[in-house]
């Protein structure tokens, strides 16, 4: 063991020289900060205005008669609303994992974000997507009172379309996750481990 | 003096401090691979820099910066595990590429100790910094028992593939 640490000492002298100087160091620290920020708020802020969008649009613009149109609205308003506090919920869990702490506590934080992510992309995603798509084809009756068929279709087509995307970037966002998931667990296992 | 000038100054201090050691726990983490360790060294003091502002002086600023690299290890492991890292086995020519070639020498110890399962890696690494256990204990979390059972085993394993390196 003591040959070891002589080489492992000997290899620290021939380190080098650190390549970036401290200030550009501190200005990359302030833009990770400024992303990590994004990253947290960026979602619940999108959300946020595409529910707003929405309320002034039924609100100001279209004003839906049938209680079944009224439905769809609350319904679609629902489904954003939930979506709005799971993101608010997960950036709160996320803000938990702290490089400070002992890495088992650390990795048990991580695992706790990731286990509840796991159950936004099934259960709670699933909720919402079905919610708002709910609340769409409940509006679709009364839009089409007032709308030709074409711009139905294209309508009907288009919201496919977007479903298709959204579910697509979903899925890679979940793959990633999961992949991370199963690396903390293998992590934990060797943090729990004694034999 | 400001706030900020200090803090400027503290993080100088521990950067031209702790630097070596980081980028060799960082090495030893990527099995030789210098190039990457620079890159998650560079990750570390940022992380310290944002962290800065929240040490309470709890703890020695050696052990903290010692979490801050632990903690960055095992996190870009986890965010990169997908993506094709270099190790000494990858690098055909390694010592041809390295300017300094008295890194071949440690090639054998950085293989042996990439061999180690990522936490054992670590505490094998902390070992040889010569970190007191209960140094080790705070950063990793590990109950002491658990640790001592940890080091006994991983002294044998690391002397097995030393043996077979030789």
């Amino acid at each position: 063991m003591d040959n070891i640490k002589k080489t492992w000492k000997e290899a620290k002298g021939a380190t080098g020289q650190p390549s970036g100087t401290v200030e550009t160091l501190i200005l990359k620290a302030r833009q990770k900060k400024k992303s990590v920020l994004y990253f947290h708020y960026g979602n619940i802020v999108v959300l946020t205005i595409t529910l707003v969008a929405i309320a002034l649009f039924f609100y100001k613009v279209v004003h839906f008669q049938t209680n079944l149109g009224k439905a769809g609205i609350v319904l679609m308003h629902s489904g954003l609303i939930i979506r709005i506090l799971v993101e608010v919920y997960s950036s709160i869990k996320s803000k938990k994992i702290v490089l400070l702490n002992d890495a088992a506590q650390t990795n048990s934080d991580a695992l706790s974000f990731y286990n509840f992510r796991r159950a936004v992309h099934g259960p709670i995603t699933i909720a919402t997507v079905g919610l708002y798509m709910a609340g769409f084809y409940f509006l679709s009756p009364e839009f089409a009172m007032y709308l030709n068929l074409t711009t139905m279709i294209l309508m009907h087509l288009s919201f496919v379309v977007g479903a298709i995307f959204v579910v697509w970037q979903v899925r890679k966002g979940v793959q990633t996750e999961m992949r991370n998931l199963r690396s903390l667990r293998e992590l934990k296992d060797q943090l729990e481990e004694t034999e | 003096m400001s706030n900020s000038t200090e803090q400027k100054q503290l993080y100088e201090s521990l950067f031209l401090q702790h630097y070596p050691m980081v980028v060799q726990m960082c090495t030893g983490y990527m099995k030789g691979d210098r190039d990457l360790a620079k890159d998650i060294a560079q990750e570390v003091f940022i992380n310290v820099w944002n962290a800065l502002p929240v040490f309470k002086g709890d703890a020695k600023h050696r052990t903290w910066i010692y979490k801050i690299t632990v903690n960055s290890c095992l996190l870009y492991i986890r965010n990169n595990k997908n993506k094709q890292t270099a190790s000494l086995d990858d690098v055909p020519n390694y010592s041809q590429v390295k300017t300094e070639t008295t890194h071949t020498h440690y090639d054998s110890l950085y293989r042996a100790i990439g061999e180690l399962p990522e936490l054992e890696r670590l505490i094998m690494m902390l070992l040889l910094e010569e970190l007191e256990y209960e140094e080790i204990v705070k950063i990793t979390g590990l109950s002491s028992i658990n640790l001592r059972v940890k080091i006994h085993r991983i002294k044998k394993k690391i002397k097995q593939l030393l043996n077979q390196e030789i």
